[in-house]
């Protein structure tokens, strides 16, 4: 029950916030714009006078992009250059609304239209966070490597030892899903340790870090299981959108479909989003009045 | 006279005894009639020790003089000496190619080696004090990949002989084509093969004169047909697979089997054995089907025979229905995996991996190549050392052709959503994107360009170029002109004058031209749209008329003047297509010999013209920029857009996702 009830907390909570849903998509889609519109101003320098775009109305052509590549070495340097340059600004962002949309959500109840919270959040614990999101990189990668490590010594001496590389990729697979499995539950601790950081409003965050584990640990069930039910839901959607986009491209509905089907994926996953940030805010401020 | 003379008489007597030389040893009659000469028969019996990894085998070589001269020297390929020691050519050439291991890490399995233990003439005595190492190709007098018998006596023209060998063999670990990986063999240039007696007139041969190259490590084949009856010897657990037909198989006391098999009018012999092998059979147009695969293979069986099905009937309608009563797909394992992607008499390896995705068509791709390979080389049997391209170049063409009829043009070899590549685009990319593209004319053999060999010279080029070939002479001639060229060639040894004369006759005009370019030269070829200019013509006419008098008119509609200027911007000179498109839907379809550098059309028109392309069907493939062959009079990045947006809904859902976990 406290997992629907939870649930259903972070539901209300994503749909009474349209406005940061909106904020997020429009964010969303600026940072898209930022990697595609140079592209396309590029692309559009380089390529606006032949006819030859006209083989990509059927989608991807191998032989232009092989040509426009031969005459353009740099392009794909520069491209990968600034989405990199643009994913990290993005996550930046991303890591400083955090403390906005928590503090929001946090103050649900008392605050319900007031938006000034919000900046006031972002710029009052972007630092914290910023902190808390490199302690969790670190475990990540930390976890990462422990598999890896693992995974390495049960190949020992690859296909010199083994007849097949099928028992390789077995490995390889179990490894996938106990990592898939491990660094779900970090992430999970993440979103505790943050809304612990805004709830408890302290500076140091190592006390959210371990407290979010506690926390976490005494309440297993209901955190995982609303963690595991969220991520299936984002899991599902994924596939459903998958399926569509795969039937939307086979029945060659022009492209501006497709670009809409995503939009809407987009939306999805934005209050997906929100409503796992809800539902935690929920499971925190219940724990934490019962202290 | 006397003693060499009784000798000879020997010699031919027995031959005389022999007619047939080979059919009298089969065990199995493929063809009532020869299909070639049979020049070189090999009889065979080899053991194979599992252990040790050694071969001991006794051979018998039934050879026949296909000339009016008199022979007095014999050479042999030994190739497993490439593998000998790092002094072999074979391993210097293949310097930094990661082939060998680092010389501190080799350990005796890596290398191995043949030796001829004794050699006779017919019934004669051991006459291997008479051999030496030769090095035809290089000064590298260390190799031992070619060894020539000095014959006690000569072979007259046209006599047949007998030679008897006794040879013992240590297999290497699998570098590239041959050895053991485990307990995967995949045995290949693994007995001695006797050279090509080339008599005058033969391809570029001015005089009678053995071709017997060394073993490189980009080249291999050049050998005359003949009938192989061959016995292996295995452990019994061993699966073992050939070129030819098993026809029996006895057990041995000694807990081994022994495997036989019979191939006439083949080029070569290749054998495969393991434990692991999964045998899958099918008969399909009477041809016998056999799929050796390890079972974590085994999802991709249908790909790999269904591929082969394919190519079987694409062939078979085109050029000739596959001869052979049998064709063997070895899918080596991965640690084999050198061993891969390889092409024998009725057999042909295609490397597998476990968990192929459907999208990326490596089993169909390697399949149907090696394939093609039965008809160029193995059949029509040009010589790969000298001439890579024709066999290779064949293929390539003959390979994507299939593939992009099987699988569609765009997405023969990956099919992805987002990502798609066709066979034929797949080469042109090869070609257009080499490092240098001017590097060498095609025609040098295997070893002789700068910095090792450049494949896409013998493939992708190639293929390229006969692509282009078939877009200037059109489809049905292409057709008709291979299938005389290997009518014509079957079962023979051509070389590219044959091809080109073939062209020439099919076509019915010289195209020598075109091979100066592709085969000879070293250019390419590259069209452009220059400019087009539109001037606007005087709407209002003024001057003197009729007596002095001044007249002035007045033009209702707007007239234009419309320039385009075409660019030749590379060596190659092809005649080509213009298609020109005017903005009230009309189109002029131009022809320009391709000569001059720059080449203009005028045109008065009410309309302005939208654009120009050059080769809109894309028939001169080799044409190595597509984006200047057309032009537009107005930008247009309409689609350009379209695409892009698709792009930037996949980073939004990337993003997006990023976030999640933020």
């Amino acid at each position: 029950m406290k997992i629907i009830n939870a649930l259903k907390y972070g539901f209300k909570l994503a749909s009474l916030n349209v406005k940061l849903w909106s904020l997020l998509y429009l964010i969303n889609l600026l940072f898209a714009g930022l990697v595609v519109v140079p592209i396309l101003y590029y692309l559009g320098d380089e390529l606006a006078m032949t006819k030859a775009t006209d083989r990509l109305i059927g989608g991807f052509d191998f032989t232009l992009f092989n040509d426009f590549l031969n005459q353009n070495p740099e392009f794909l340097r520069l491209l990968s250059t600034q989405t990199i340059i643009v994913g990290i600004l993005f996550i930046l962002l991303y890591i400083f609304l955090t403390g906005g949309i928590l503090t929001r959500l946090k103050n649900m109840e008392t605050d319900l239209h007031r938006l000034g919270n919000f900046w006031t959040g972002c710029g009052k614990y972007f630092f914290r966070l910023l902190r808390l999101s490199f302690y969790f990189a670190l475990v990540y990668l930390s976890v990462a490597g422990l598999f890896l490590a693992v995974f390495s010594w049960s190949v020992k001496g690859g296909l010199d030892y083994f007849t097949s590389e099928a028992a390789i990729f077995y490995r390889a697979k179990i490894c996938l899903f106990f990592y898939g499995c491990f660094a779900l539950f970090f992430f999970m601790v993440h979103d505790y340790a943050k809304v612990l950081v805004i709830s408890n409003n302290r500076r140091s965050v190592f006390r959210e870090f371990w407290g979010a584990f506690k926390l976490v640990f005494k309440n297993i069930g209901t955190t995982f299981g609303l963690y595991l039910l969220l991520f299936g839901l984002f899991v599902l959607t994924s596939i459903l959108y998958g399926m569509m986009d795969g039937v939307i491209h086979r029945m060659g509905i022009p492209s501006l479909g497709l670009f809409l089907t995503g939009q809407v994926y987009v939306l999805l996953q934005i209050g997906f989003k929100l409503m796992n940030l809800g539902s935690v805010v929920r499971i925190v401020n219940n724990v934490l009045m019962n202290k | 006279m006397g003693k060499a003379a009784s000798r000879l008489s020997l010699i031919l007597v027995m031959s005389c005894l022999i007619p047939g030389l080979s059919i009298l040893s089969a065990q199995e009659k493929w063809f009532e009639v020869p299909l070639s000469e049979r020049i070189a028969s090999y009889d065979i019996d080899v053991e194979l020790d599992a252990v040790a990894h050694h071969l001991k085998a006794t051979q018998t070589i039934y050879w026949q003089n296909p000339s009016d001269d008199t022979i007095r020297i014999i050479p042999f390929h030994l190739y497993l000496n490439a593998f000998k020691n790092t002094e072999s050519t074979f391993y210097q050439e293949s310097y930094g190619s990661g082939r060998f291991p680092d010389i501190a890490h080799t350990t005796e399995a890596d290398w191995g080696w043949i030796n001829i233990d004794k050699i006779r003439i017919g019934d004669s005595e051991d006459i291997s004090n008479r051999l030496r190492y030769i090095h035809p190709d290089d000064d590298n007098d260390k190799d031992q990949t070619v060894i020539e018998l000095v014959l006690p006596e000569p072979i007259l023209p046209r006599a047949k002989t007998i030679l008897k060998l006794n040879w013992t063999a240590k297999i290497p670990q699998i570098k590239i084509r041959t050895g053991y990986s485990k307990d995967f063999y995949l045995q290949a240039q693994w007995f001695p093969k006797i050279g090509v007696y080339e008599p005058a007139g033969m391809r570029f041969a001015k005089t009678g004169q053995w071709n017997c190259h060394q073993y490189h490590p980009t080249t291999e084949y050049y050998a005359n047909f003949g009938n192989y009856n061959v016995s292996i010897n295995a452990p019994a657990n061993f699966i073992v697979g050939a070129s030819g037909t098993r026809t029996k198989v006895d057990t041995q006391p000694n807990g081994t089997n022994t495997h036989y098999f019979h191939g006439e009018d083949i080029i070569d012999f290749t054998w495969t054995a393991s434990p692991h092998f999964e045998v899958v059979k099918e008969e399909y147009l009477g041809i016998k089907l056999e799929l050796l695969i390890n079972s974590e293979y085994s999802c991709c069986t249908d790909r790999y025979l269904e591929s082969a099905k394919y190519a079987i009937d694409y062939l078979g309608e085109r050029l000739m229905p596959y001869p052979f009563p049998k064709l063997t797909i070895v899918v080596p394992p991965l640690h084999g995996i050198n061993a891969g992607a390889m092409e024998y008499p009725t057999l042909v390896t295609a490397p597998g991996m476990y968990g192929f995705p459907d999208w990326l068509r490596s089993p169909e791709y390697f399949v149907i190549h090696e394939f093609v390979h039965q008809y160029f080389m193995m059949m029509v049997a040009t010589n790969e050392f000298e001439e890579a391209w024709m066999d290779e170049g064949f293929t390539s063409y003959w390979k994507s052709r299939i593939l992009d009829d099987a699988y569609g043009v765009k997405n023969s070899v990956i099919d992805l959503r987002w990502v798609r590549m066709g066979a034929m685009e797949f080469f042109r990319s090869r070609y257009v994107g080499m490092d240098n593209i001017h590097l060498a004319e095609s025609t040098r053999s295997g070893w002789e360009y700068p910095n090792g060999s450049p494949r896409a010279l013998f493939y992708s080029k190639p293929a390229t170029w006969l692509k282009t070939l078939e877009g200037i002479v059109g489809i049905e001639t292409m057709d008709e002109l291979m299938k005389t060229y290997f009518d014509r060639w079957k079962f023979k040894h051509p070389c590219r004058y044959n091809f080109i004369d073939v062209v020439n006759e099919v076509v019915g005009e010289d195209m020598t031209w075109f091979f100066e370019y592709v085969l000879y030269g070293t250019g390419t070829c590259d069209y452009a749209v220059g400019s087009i200019q539109h001037l606007e013509m005087a709407t209002t006419t003024v001057g003197i008329w009729k007596d002095s008098l001044i007249v002035k008119k007045q033009n209702l509609l707007k007239k234009y003047q419309a320039k385009v200027v075409l660019e030749r911007l590379e060596d190659i000179q092809l005649p080509v297509d213009i298609l020109v498109h005017f903005s009230d839907g009309t189109e002029v379809l131009e022809k320009w010999d391709g000569k001059a550098r720059t080449h203009g059309l005028t045109y008065e028109t009410d309309v302005r013209i939208d654009y120009v392309e050059i080769d809109p069907l894309q028939k001169i493939y080799m044409d190595i920029n597509i984006l200047n062959n057309s032009r537009r009079t107005e930008p247009d990045t309409r689609s350009i857009w379209a695409y892009v947006s698709s792009w930037a809904m996949r980073i939004q859902q990337v993003f997006q996702g990023v976030s999640f976990f933020i």
